[in-house]
């Protein structure tokens, strides 16, 4: 039998320095206070600090020594657990994302955070983490990758290719690259627009301006005389109201000042984070290396990418530039993550290139759209909810008429959302693209439709109208692709497409005589 | 092609009966509230709801709730006012629950769930004997589907 694999050394500091983190706060006091009228003595305190941070470190070490795993024969055994033995077994073909990632200290320990999933993460956290010496995390790595997916077979060639190892290189690289090419590179100028043209900087201003106006709009609501007060006399001048608004209105725009340098922040943070984006493709995988500071490289299976989404803020449509997404299971659903293919590119250049990176998605599907008699029901959708905001506030605010500014805003964004809606399909994806000034459009392979609806309500039936859900499988449940008002007719060919598709094959070529209607 | 079928004519004396205990407990608490504080408006739209409730919605939910199982997918079609016909293809269901509450149980119904990777949908009454047969044609017909 093989032995377990234990977790590079220095891994054992990550687990003190975790722990001590849940006890710096009674140290902390116990340094500080040191018990009733100081009665316990400072060298006292520093011998039960010691002591304390020597027990958590010994537990540290106990706890690495008892983690560890192991790979034979297509699966990945894992073991843990101090007191509680736990041991799990995975089988390779399940892994779905493979990540390899070097924060600092990590860098500094020339060690590397091997994170892998298989689609039963909670929430945030990673669902297997594996910390190797880089080279050793390489070499897992390729062997991982190397693993059979489901229903799939390695060739021989393939094989052998896997089992040489590459060497490590000089330049702080992640992963080796095998026979990669290099499809996308982003260009840290693009990445600087991408972050400013994020909805951060927009943001952070926006909060700014309403906070600044609600405040005045607040002290004329409260103390209505306040004006007349302050012009009266200089005893009212100092009086306590005034102090209060005054305080009050320096504490807003410190959080005004704030909310605009963050938001800057976060336009260099965005940088930072996806700083040297590039995506090389293999064979069979999409590897997405970045970072500036904590290194991260994703290698994802090209046949488990189902969904690929095309991103538009308003001001990226103005540059009539976007994003590109992907779900993926494993892929971007850490903290601070997004699952970005390419953070920042122009329109027509993504869907060229999304073709290359993912075979069968074609960026450049001709889109159905809705019907002329459907645009009205956009506007309305658009309408509602600036008419009910508008209404009340115009009663109960001074100011609350500028709410119905909202309306012809809303009225733009039914427009803009009517013209943007689409849908379309082809032999291997169905495409559905919906938004106001922030748009998506989504191509969901045939193969990763989990279910699909169709909606309506009396009055679309009445017009012979539909709307559309696609349910499409990623990182969480409860995912899905829509567009509203579309012909009945068209959802219920969708529909069908839909039911034929998801046939295995066998079935489906007996069905395509009698389905002929849907080409 | 098989036609859609209705839920189980008992589901409306359950919904009938789900119905009567929220309205007494509504309008219970509404009257109580009325002897407590003088206040009687609220007794209005309570009765209102319980007559939705009792009368109106069990009615209207066993008139248009329809569903289909095939050996290649699950369709449901429901809803009052927004109706929402569903396709679930049987080779992205994930697993399948039958579940009964204590009056589902004397009614010999059940309520059958069905998971995907990306949604949850049910059947919201069945008897028990179709939903352990859908459960069981499912499985096999799962088990039998290439990928």
């Amino acid at each position: 039998m093989m032995r377990y694999e234990r977790n590079h050394f220095t891994s054992f500091l990550q687990i003190w320095i975790l722990q001590l983190k849940s006890w710096v706060f009674p140290l902390f006091f116990m340094m500080v206070s040191g018990g009733k009228d100081g009665a316990i003595s400072l060298l006292l305190r520093f011998s039960i600090l010691g002591g304390f941070l020597l027990l958590l470190a010994i537990y540290a070490v106990v706890r690495w020594s008892k983690r560890g795993f192991r790979l034979e024969e297509g699966m990945l055994y894992l073991r843990d657990g101090v007191f509680v033995r736990k041991t799990r077994e995975v089988p390779l073909s399940t892994i779905s994302t493979i990540n390899l990632s070097r924060s600092l200290t990590q860098r500094l320990f020339g060690t590397t955070e091997l994170k892998l999933d298989t689609g039963h993460a909670v929430g945030n956290n990673t669902e297997i983490s594996l910390v190797l010496s880089s080279k050793r995390a390489q070499e897992v790595q390729s062997e991982l990758s190397a693993a059979p997916q489901k229903g799939e077979h390695l060739s021989e060639d393939e094989f052998h290719s896997a089992q040489g190892m590459p060497s490590v290189p000089k330049v702080v690289q992640l992963g080796s690259i095998q026979n990669g090419t290099l499809i996308h590179a982003v260009k840290p100028g693009s990445l600087l627009l991408a972050g400013l043209t994020s909805n951060a900087v927009l943001a952070g201003i926006a909060v700014f301006f309403s906070f600044y106006n609600l405040m005045d709009d607040l002290q004329n609501l409260l103390f209505p005389n306040l004006t007349e007060q302050l012009l009266s006399g200089a005893e009212s001048l100092f009086s306590n109201q005034f102090f209060f608004w005054r305080i009050a209105q320096t504490i807003l725009m410190l959080i005004g000042v704030y909310a605009v340098i963050s938001s800057l922040a976060a336009a260099i943070g965005f940088l930072i984070r996806w700083y040297g984006f590039r995506i090389h493709k293999t064979d069979r995988h999409l590897i997405i290396t970045y970072g500036l500071l904590q290194l991260k490289q994703y290698k994802l299976p090209l046949d488990r990418i189902q969904v690929v989404h095309l991103r538009q803020t308003p001001l990226r449509r103005i540059f009539s530039s976007c994003s590109l997404h992907v779900e993926s299971v494993g892929y971007g659903n850490e903290k601070g993550e997004a699952n970005l293919l390419v953070p920042y590119l122009r329109t027509a250049d993504a869907k060229e290139l999304m073709g290359n990176l993912v075979a069968g998605f074609n960026g450049q599907l001709a889109l159905e759209r809705p019907p002329k008699r459907s645009w009205r029901r956009y506007l309305v959708r658009a309408s509602i909810l600036p008419i009910f905001v508008a209404i009340p506030t115009t009663f109960l605010l001074s100011w609350g008429g500028w709410f119905w500014l909202l309306l012809p805003i809303g009225l733009i964004s039914g427009t803009i959302a009517y013209h943007t809606t689409g849908f379309g399909y082809d032999e291997s994806v169905v495409c559905l693209k919906s938004g106001g000034f922030w748009s998506q459009t989504t191509w969901v392979r045939h193969k990763g439709i989990q279910s699909i609806s169709r909606n309506m309500n009396p009055f679309l039936r009445k017009a012979h109208l539909a709307s559309v859900v696609v349910g499409y499988r990623g990182s969480t449940m409860g995912l899905s692709a829509s567009a509203a008002y579309l012909e009945e007719a068209d959802v219920e060919k969708l529909m069908s497409l839909v039911r034929f598709t998801a046939l295995p094959q066998s079935k489906r070529n007996a069905a395509f005589q009698t389905e002929s209607h849907l080409r | 092609m098989n036609s859609y079928e209705k839920l189980h004519p008992l589901a409306k004396k359950l919904w009938v009966i789900h119905g009567i205990i929220a309205a007494v407990i509504v309008l219970g608490s509404a009257v109580a509230a009325g002897f407590l504080f003088k206040f009687w408006w609220q007794v209005l739209p309570a009765a209102i709801l319980s007559i939705y409730w009792v009368f109106l919605w069990p009615a209207w939910e066993m008139a248009q709730w329809r569903y289909l199982v095939t050996t290649e997918q699950v369709e449901t079609i429901h809803g009052i006012f927004f109706r929402t016909h569903t396709v679930i293809p049987i080779n992205r269901i994930q697993h399948m629950d039958i579940r009964q509450g204590p009056l589902q149980k004397k009614f010999e119904l059940a309520k059958l769930t069905v998971y995907t990777a990306a949604s949850v949908h049910q059947i919201p009454a069945l008897s028990m004997d179709i939903a352990e047969q859908i459960t069981a044609e499912l499985g096999k017909a799962i088990l039998t589907e290439e990928p």
